[in-house]
């Protein structure tokens, strides 16, 4: 493939972006960085006022890809269909190039847990998702993208390697694959997995984006490290070499600086953006060396 | 084996109500207890994030601290009901004002009932004034079943402390106009909404914020209880000419029920 063709369902250039968020409204508007798309979380734009007059205006320069956290699409209960509609009137307003959530969960009795929950790795949870990854495509007349999760925790009762999960998802219902690079890194740390094993299971031509996010490392009491996905700091040099190998796999794949705790200054993530597009830049020297 | 809705329900259970036993149960691995509170910290952390970017005056006459454990209470008793958090926090103000730590501040509900009011109008849709066309429209029998729907920024509260004053001092970070309020001045009537230069609170007379509310909530006109004082249509002129007007509803004879929407 083309590394310059988006995948289908998505309108998101094979650039390097960042994720967009409040702090860097003004900023993006007042400095116009040479940034060909951006991300934001849905669920902060479902009210009017000036998150939504910002984005309009940043919206007309670039691209937009919308990504959700709250449609809990593992919910055993069933998705809130009122939840999709919200989602709904957002893309509708902002005609986003693209459109995800992720492989998890955060509903339960009718009460929302704002984090991504883990889900046990089961033929009813993939059922489930399976079923509300259709639901959501159906209703938003779209390709979704779904992204793999980092987690700290695994269930007994899982029968399915999280890999295996998100691919059958994939497969069963044509959704496209967002493949957060350092959730891989993270969880294959947190859970002794192969990282490389796990990006080798992942269907190629499913890959529509590409996150890559800092992590923290914290030591239990027990001794056991954990690495925790707080996306409170640089991409660090272990998920970069993993990116560079997604690539290698994948080709080149829209790539996404997110940065959610202790935002820096916009500069510092367009600097990260910057380092992502070199690889993206050299995988398309590769390709076209090899097209030679 | 745990069936999903099972597993779900431990999470929850763990999460909000610290009682991981069910839920730790069902994990492999080693040091559960840690690993889980890496989700019930962010869970926890995000819903009191949440409340102080709507309640930043509350946390600043309280303290950090003292916050952070109401919030989390509240979080843990109430916790959202929608994946979408800027609606996150309505009733933290009856909360508080049955919250018995908080007893030795009993201004405090009111002043988060105008945060909320405040956070309301923030976050509202951007809804479009009513076109004054289609009440022209209306025949002389019509215009007395109109009932009208507020621009869903509005909010029409009375408070018994002088929360706004309050509210102003702490904004401002204006120490000795904080000082300077008295607490006892009696009860105040508020008009809160967003306009175009952002959310203003204002103060209203009691009979005109009585008159205020009944059309702002969708009484009839024929139903309005209005003072002898107050000049009904042109309270309703003011309304319209504010924007604060988004939409009627035409009223059976009765009053009881809508019969017609606009269209």
């Amino acid at each position: 493939m083309s590394p310059t063709t988006a995948k289908e369902g998505s309108l998101i250039p094979v650039k390097a972006g960042i994720g967009l968020r409040f702090q860097h409204h003004q900023a993006v508007l007042d400095t116009h960085p040479a940034v060909s798309w951006m991300e934001v979380h849905t669920e902060n734009y479902m009210g009017g006022g000036s998150p939504l007059r910002y984005l309009d205006l940043i919206r007309q320069e670039r691209p937009i890809s919308l990504h959700g956290v709250g449609l809990s699409l593992g919910s055993a209960e069933g998705l809130d269909v009122e939840h999709l509609k919200r989602i709904q009137m957002v893309a509708e307003r902002i005609a986003p190039g693209m459109m995800s959530e992720h492989l998890a969960w955060n509903v339960v009795d009718g009460a929302y847990l704002p984090d991504l929950l883990p889900l046990p790795m089961t033929e009813e949870a993939l059922d489930v998702v399976c079923r509300h990854v259709d639901q959501t495509q159906s209703f938003l007349k779209r390709r979704f993208f779904i992204e793999n999760p980092s987690t700290y925790v695994q269930f007994k009762h899982s029968t399915i390697p999280e890999w295996e999960f998100i691919a059958a998802v994939a497969a069963r219902t044509g959704c496209g694959i967002l493949c957060d690079v350092n959730n891989i890194y993270v969880s294959a740390q947190n859970h002794g997995w192969d990282a490389v094993r796990y990006l080798a299971a992942l269907p190629a031509e499913a890959i529509g984006e590409i996150h890559l996010a800092g992590h923290s490392v914290r030591n239990l009491p027990n001794g056991r490290t954990i690495r925790i996905d707080d996306h409170g700091s640089k991409v660090c040099d272990e998920v970069w070499s993993l990116y560079r190998a997604a690539i290698q796999r994948f080709g080149a794949v829209p790539t996404l600086i997110e940065w959610d705790n202790d935002v820096p200054p916009l500069d510092v993530l367009l600097a990260e953006a910057t380092r992502a597009q070199a690889i993206l830049d050299e995988a398309a020297e590769d390709g076209n060396a090899d097209a030679a | 084996m745990p069936t999903l809705l099972e597993t779900q329900r431990a999470a929850r259970v763990s999460l909000l109500d610290n009682d991981s036993r069910r839920l730790e149960a069902l994990l492999s691995g080693s040091d559960h207890a840690s690993c889980v509170d890496i989700y019930r910290n962010t869970v926890l952390f995000g819903l009191v994030k949440t409340l102080q970017l709507s309640y930043p005056v509350v946390e600043r006459l309280v303290g950090a601290d003292f916050f952070a454990a109401a919030a989390e209470e509240f979080a843990r008793v109430q916790p959202p009901l929608l994946a979408y958090l800027d609606r996150y926090g309505d009733g933290f103000d009856a909360f508080l004002r049955d919250f018995a730590p908080a007893s030795s501040v009993p201004y405090l509900a009111d002043v988060a009932r105008l945060e909320w009011a405040i956070n309301v109008a923030l976050h509202a849709p951007d809804d479009a004034p009513l076109d004054l066309r289609k009440l022209e429209d209306l025949a002389l029998e019509e215009q007395a079943r109109v009932s009208f729907a507020a621009n869903p920024s509005v909010s029409t509260i009375a408070l018994s402390y002088p929360a706004d004053a309050l509210w102003r001092a702490v904004v401002d970070r204006d120490d000795d106009a904080l000082a300077g309020v008295d607490i006892d001045s009696g009860p105040v009537w508020l008009l809160i909404e967003r306009g175009d230069a952002g959310v203003t609170i204002a103060r209203m007379e009691r009979d005109e914020w009585t008159v205020a509310r009944q059309i702002l909530s969708g009484v009839a006109l024929s139903a309005l209880n209005t003072p002898d004082q107050i000049d009904l249509p042109e309270e309703i002129a003011r309304h319209l000419a504010a924007g604060r007007i988004a939409s009627f509803t035409l009223r059976a004879p009765d009053q009881s029920s809508t019969t017609e929407d606009t269209p």
